[in-house]
C-alpha cells in the first residue's frame, strides 16, 4: 500500500506539450481510475507513474519518495498492459515468477507464491501452458497474476479489459474490484470506458487535452459535474444538451434556443444574467412524459424498448434528445409529446468555456 | 509500399472494358511454359553438369563430344578428391570462418537493430543511415584500404582478420532486417512489461527480447554465414595461403583450367561438396526469403 | 532514466557504429584520399606518397583500357537488368501460382543462389570452354554450327559487343537471377487479390491483367531492384575477374577488374584508387538519382 503525489508533472514530447501541469494526490489503498478520451493523456500519465516515460517537470513520488529518476524496476510497481504482455517463451508459471526471479528469490519461494496467486484467480491448472494456448480471458489473468504476486507498492492497469468481448469484461470488472477489495493495494487503473470508471473506481479522475477536468468519486461526478465536457462523458446514453439564451421574465426562467423555442426553467434561480449563452444538461432519466401544458414539446424520432425502460430519441427544437423512462410507455415514432424535468436535476454550463453555473432552487419565487 | 490502386483498372474500363479471350491467354500460357522450361535448362544445367561430372570416370569425362549422361556412376571422385585438394580441411575453415563471421555479426547486427528499431536518441539518424549506405560501396573500391590495414595490423593470413572482415561486411545487412524483424515482431509492451518486472534496458533484451526472436536470429545468422561461405574476393586476398585457404580459394586455384585439366572429375567431386553445406543453410532460411528480404529496401 | 537510456543506447549501436565505420566508411575515404597520392607500392620506398592532385583520374580516364572497361560495365550491367528483370518477371509469376509441385519449381529457380560463385564460374567456364564445351557438341550434333564458338575467347567484334562480352553477361545474369526473381515476388505477394478479381469481372485476359494491373503496381518495387542492381553491378568484380580476367584483348574488362589489376598485379595503388573514385562517383550519382526521383514521386502523391 502507498500513497502517490504528482505535483505540477509536466511531459513534452518534442514541440508537443501533452500534459501541461498536472498535480493529483492518491490515498493508501485507493483506486483511482483515470479516464478521458483517447489522446487526452491519460496513458501517459500512467506511463510516467511506471517510468516508461520521463517526466519533463514537476514530481512524482510514491510513498514520499520521489522517484522521477528511478527505472521502473526500483519503483516497487506492478503493471498489467492492455495487450497483457505475456513473455511468448514462457509458461504461464515463469511468466508470473519472472519478477521473483530478477529478484533473486529461491525457487521454492518462487514456486510458493505463484501457486498463491494462481489459486487466487483459477489458473493453478493452467501454470505449464504458454500464452499462445490460453484464451483472452485466461491471458488477461496471467496479467494480473505477474502483478499480485509481487505484492508491489501500487498496481498499474493500462486498458487492461479493452481486448475482451462485453460479457467477459462484466465479469473482470468484478473480479478486479473483488481483488481490490481483498488486497487493499493502491490501484491506478486508465481506461477510455466511462462505464468501468463508474463501477469500479472509488476516485474517478476525468481527464481532457492533457489537464485534469474534475476528480471525485463516481457519483460526485455524476451529480455534479464541474464541466459539460465531464457531464457529458460519463453516463450512458449522454446527458442532453440544449444550448440557448437565458431570459423571460424576472431574470432568468426560460431558455431560448436559436430557433425560438422556448423552454420554461421553472423553480430554478440561476447565478447569471439574462441574455447569457448557456447550455442546459439535463441527463436522459431526469426527463419525463409530462401532462397538459406543462414542459416543453418535442417530437420522437425512435422509439426503443430495452424491456426495463424505454428510450425515447428525438428533437427539441432543432437539438437532438434523448429520453429513458422506465417501464413501458405507449409513444409512437413520429409522435409529439411534452418532456418534463425535476428542476432540481437540471445542470447548467457557459455556452463559451462550458464552466458549469451553480443555480439555487427559487423557493416560492412567485 | 503505398499502392494507389484504383487507376489502373480505371484507365482500361474508360476503353470500354477487355475483351475476353480464352485463346489469348492459352496463348500467354503456353508462351510462358516455354519460357519457363528454357528458364529451367539455362538455370539448371551448370548444377547437373557439375553433379554428373562429379560421378564420371576420369575417362568417361574426357570423351568427346561429351556424354551428357554418364555410361558409368562411380564414387573414386569423391575418394580421391583429398589428393589434389586437402578439401575436408578447406571446408572445416570456411566452416569456422563462417560460422564466427555470422555470429559475431548477428549479435553486433542485433544490438544495433534493437536500438535503431525502437529508441530515439541523438544521432540516430546519422547511425542508421551510416550503417545502411555502407552497403551500398562497392567492395572493390574499400578493398586496398582494408588489405593495407589489415597486413599493417599483422592479422593477414589470420582466421581473426577475416572473420572481422567478414562480420563488418555483413553488419549492415543484418541490422537491416533485424532492424524490421523487431519492428514487425517484438510489440514494445514485452519490454516494457520486463522493465516493470524488474529488468534493466539490456537484461530486457537478453532474457526476452533476443529468445523470442530467435527464428529471425537464426535465419539472420545464416544469411550471413552464406555470404561468407560464397565469398571469394576477400579469402583471396586476406587468406591465400597454404591450409587456412578457404573453400572457395581451394577450388578457385583449380577451376581455371576449363574442364581440360587432369583433375576435372575431382575439381567437380569438390565443388558439389561445397555446395551442399551452402544448399542446406539455403533450404532452411528459404521459407523466409521473400518477407526478409524486402523487409528494409521496399516499404 | 533518460541518461541510462541514452547510454544503453549508445553502448548497443558502438560496435556496429565501430565496424562499419573502420570497415566501410573509412577506408572508402582513405581509398579516395590515395587516389591523388602518387603511391606506386614499388617505388614508394623513395618516392614516399606525394600528392599530386588530379593526375592519377587524368592518367586513368586517358588509360584507353579504362576507358573500355568503363563502356564494358555499362554494356554488361544494362544487359544483365534488362535480360535477368524480363526474365525474372516471367519466373515470379511462375513462383507466384498456384500449381502441384510448386516448391520444388521454387528451389530449383533459387538454384544458382546456393551454388557458391566460384564454384558457379568453374561450371560455366567448362560450359563454355571452345573445344570441351557440351553447349558447343550440342549445336553441332544438330547442325547449327560448324565450327566451335569461342565463348570465352573469340576476339571479334561488333561494336562493344562480342562473344565473350554476351557469355560473361549470361553468367552474371544467371547468378543474380534468384535474388530479382525472389525480390519481384515479394512485390507480387503484396498486391491484393481483389484486384486481379476486379479485372476479372472487367473480363481482362492474362496478358492484360499483367499489363494494367501487375506492371503499374510494381513499378515502385522494379524501381528499388534496379536501383540495386545498377549500383552492384558497376562495382562487380568477382565472375568477370575469376572466368576472363578482363580478357581477351579487354573485352571484358570492367572497372572493378581494372582496378583490382593495377593494385595487386602492377602494384599502382593509386591508379587503382583512382579508378575505384570514378565507381564511387558513378554509384554516388546514381543513389542521388535514385533519392531524388523518390522525393518527387512523394511529392506528387
Amino acid at each position: 500500500m502507498a500513497t502517490i503525489s504528482l505535483r505540477n508533472v509536466r511531459k513534452k514530447y518534442g514541440g508537443f506539450l501533452a500534459v501541461p501541469d498536472l498535480s493529483l494526490e492518491v490515498q493508501h489503498g485507493e483506486f483511482v481510475i483515470l479516464v478521458g478520451p483517447s489522446g487526452c493523456g491519460k496513458s501517459t500519465l500512467l506511463r510516467m507513474l511506471a517510468g516508461l516515460e520521463s517526466v519533463t517537470g514537476g514530481e512524482i513520488a510514491i510513498d514520499g519518495e520521489v522517484v522521477n529518476d528511478r527505472m521502473p524496476r526500483q519503483r516497487d510497481i506492478a503493471m498489467v498492459f492492455q495487450s497483457y504482455a505475456l513473455y511468448p517463451h514462457m509458461t504461464v508459471a515463469q511468466n508470473m515468477g519472472f519478477s521473483l526471479k530478477l529478484d533473486g528469490r529461491s525457487k521454492a519461494e518462487i514456486a510458493e507464491r505463484v501457486q498463491e496467486a494462481a489459486e487466487i484467480l483459477a489458473l493453478d491448472k493452467l501454470l505449464d501452458r504458454k500464452p499462445a494456448q490460453l484464451s483472452g480471458g485466461q491471458r488477461q489473468r496471467v496479467a494480473m497474476g505477474r502483478s499480485i504476486v509481487r505484492d508491489p507498492k501500487v498496481f498499474l492497469f493500462d486498458e487492461p479489459l479493452s481486448n475482451l468481448d462485453a460479457k467477459l469484461r462484466v465479469q473482470m470488472r468484478a473480479e478486479i474490484k473483488s481483488l481490490h477489495n481483498r488486497l487493499k493495494t493502491t490501484i491506478v487503473y486508465v481506461t477510455h470506458d466511462q462505464v468501468e470508471a463508474m463501477t469500479m473506481a472509488d476516485r474517478i479522475v476525468v481527464m481532457n487535452a492533457g489537464q485534469i477536468e474534475q476528480v471525485g468519486t463516481p457519483l460526485e461526478l455524476y451529480d455534479r459535474p464541474r464541466s459539460r465536457f465531464v457531464a457529458e462523458f460519463l453516463g450512458s446514453p449522454a446527458m442532453n444538451m440544449l444550448p440557448g439564451t437565458l431570459g423571460g421574465e424576472g431574470g432568468a426562467t426560460a431558455l431560448r434556443m436559436e430557433d425560438g423555442t422556448t423552454v420554461p426553467i421553472p423553480g430554478v434561480g440561476i447565478e447569471a444574467p439574462a441574455g447569457r449563452e448557456v447550455v442546459m444538461g439535463v441527463r436522459p432519466e431526469n426527463l419525463s412524459l409530462a401532462r397538459g401544458g406543462e414542459g416543453v414539446e418535442a417530437v420522437i424520432d425512435v422509439v426503443e424498448p430495452t424491456g426495463s425502460h424505454t428510450l425515447l430519441i428525438g428533437r427539441i427544437g432543432p437539438h437532438a434528445v434523448t429520453c429513458e423512462i422506465a417501464g413501458r410507455v405507449p409513444v409512437a415514432s413520429g409522435s409529439r409529446v411534452r418532456l418534463a424535468a425535476d428542476p432540481a436535476a437540471l445542470h447548467f454550463f457557459d455556452g463559451e468555456s462550458g464552466a458549469r453555473i451553480e443555480v439555487r432552487p427559487l423557493v416560492a419565487a412567485e | 509500399m503505398t499502392l494507389t490502386s484504383a487507376e489502373p483498372l480505371r484507365a482500361t474500363s474508360r476503353r470500354g472494358g477487355f475483351a475476353r479471350s480464352p485463346a489469348a491467354d492459352r496463348l500467354t500460357r503456353f508462351a510462358v511454359i516455354a519460357v519457363t522450361v528454357l528458364a529451367l535448362i539455362y538455370i539448371l544445367l551448370p548444377v547437373y553438369w557439375m553433379v554428373k561430372s562429379s560421378f564420371q570416370t576420369s575417362f568417361d569425362i574426357r570423351a568427346q563430344p561429351p556424354h551428357w549422361i554418364p555410361r558409368e556412376i562411380t564414387f573414386q571422385a569423391y575418394k580421391d578428391m583429398g589428393y589434389i585438394i586437402p578439401i575436408w580441411r578447406y571446408i572445416l575453415n570456411s566452416i569456422y570462418v563462417s560460422a564466427a563471421a555470422a555470429l559475431l555479426a548477428t549479435l553486433i547486427g542485433a544490438s544495433a537493430a534493437y536500438v535503431l528499431a525502437r529508441f530515439r536518441f541523438p544521432l540516430m539518424t546519422l547511425f542508421l543511415v551510416m550503417i545502411l549506405a555502407t552497403q551500398l560501396i562497392p567492395p572493390i573500391t574499400r578493398a586496398f584500404p582494408i588489405y593495407s590495414a589489415i597486413q599493417a595490423a599483422g592479422l593477414l593470413n589470420s582466421y581473426t582478420g577475416i572473420i572481422i572482415a567478414y562480420a563488418g561486411f555483413s553488419l549492415p545487412f543484418s541490422v537491416m532486417l533485424l532492424r524490421g524483424y523487431f519492428m514487425n515482431n517484438c510489440p514494445p509492451d514485452l519490454e516494457e512489461a520486463a522493465l516493470v518486472d524488474g529488468c534493466t534496458y539490456f537484461s530486457a533484451f537478453w532474457r526476452i527480447i533476443l529468445p523470442i526472436s530467435l527464428p529471425g536470429l537464426a535465419a539472420v545468422t545464416i544469411f550471413t554465414f552464406l555470404n561468407a561461405w560464397n565469398d571469394f574476393l576477400w579469402a583471396s586476398l586476406l587468406l591465400s595461403q597454404g591450409e587456412m585457404k578457404t573453400v572457395q580459394v581451394g577450388i578457385g586455384d583449380f577451376s581455371a583450367e576449363g574442364g581440360g585439366g587432369r583433375y576435372i572429375n575431382l575439381v567437380m567431386a569438390a565443388c558439389v561438396t561445397a555446395t551442399i553445406p551452402a544448399l542446406i543453410m539455403f533450404l532452411f532460411v528459404q521459407r523466409w526469403l521473400v518477407s526478409g528480404l524486402t523487409a528494409g529496401s521496399v516499404k | 532514466m533518460e541518461r541510462q537510456k541514452r547510454l544503453f543506447c549508445y553502448l548497443m549501436v558502438a560496435p556496429a557504429v565501430i565496424f562499419t565505420f573502420v570497415l566501410g566508411l573509412l577506408p572508402m575515404i582513405t581509398s579516395l584520399g590515395w587516389s591523388f597520392l602518387e603511391y606506386d607500392l614499388i617505388r614508394v620506398q623513395q618516392t614516399g606518397t606525394p600528392f599530386v592532385g588530379l593526375e592519377n583520374y587524368k592518367e586513368v580516364l586517358s588509360d584507353g583500357r579504362f576507358v573500355r572497361s568503363i563502356t564494358n560495365t555499362f554494356l554488361m550491367t544494362g544487359l544483365v537488368i534488362a535480360f535477368a528483370i524480363s526474365l525474372g518477371l516471367v519466373l515470379a509469376h511462375v513462383m507466384h501460382s498456384n500449381y502441384r509441385g510448386r516448391a520444388i519449381v521454387r528451389v530449383l529457380i533459387c538454384a544458382p543462389w546456393f551454388v557458391p560463385p566460384v564454384v558457379a564460374a568453374a561450371i560455366w567456364m567448362w560450359l563454355l570452354n571452345t573445344d570441351r564445351s557440351p553447349i558447343n557438341a550440342l549445336l553441332m550434333d544438330m547442325g547449327l554450327i560448324d565450327s566451335n564458338i569461342r565463348f570465352l575467347t573469340d576476339s571479334s567484334t561488333w561494336g562493344p559487343f562480342s562473344v565473350p562480352l554476351l557469355s560473361v553477361t549470361a553468367v552474371r545474369a544467371w547468378n543474380g537471377l534468384p535474388f530479382i526473381v525472389i525480390f519481384i515476388l515479394a512485390g507480387l505477394q503484396s498486391i491484393p487479390r481483389d484486384l486481379y478479381e476486379a479485372a476479372d469481372v472487367d473480363g481482362g485476359n492474362l496478358w492484360h491483367k499483367f499489363r494494367y494491373v501487375t506492371l503499374p503496381l510494381l513499378k515502385p518495387v522494379l524501381g528499388v531492384l534496379i536501383m540495386l542492381l545498377l549500383i552492384t553491378g558497376i562495382g562487380h568484380f568477382e565472375i568477370n575477374y575469376i572466368m576472363t580476367g578482363g580478357g581477351p584483348q579487354d573485352l571484358t574488362n570492367v572497372m572493378a577488374v581494372y582496378s583490382y589489376l593495377q593494385a595487386f598485379n602492377f602494384f599502382r595503388f593509386d591508379l587503382a584508387s583512382a579508378a575505384g573514385g570514378v565507381i564511387l562517383v558513378l554509384t554516388g550519382i546514381i543513389c542521388a538519382l535514385y533519392i531524388r526521383g523518390q522525393l518527387k514521386n512523394r511529392d506528387d502523391r
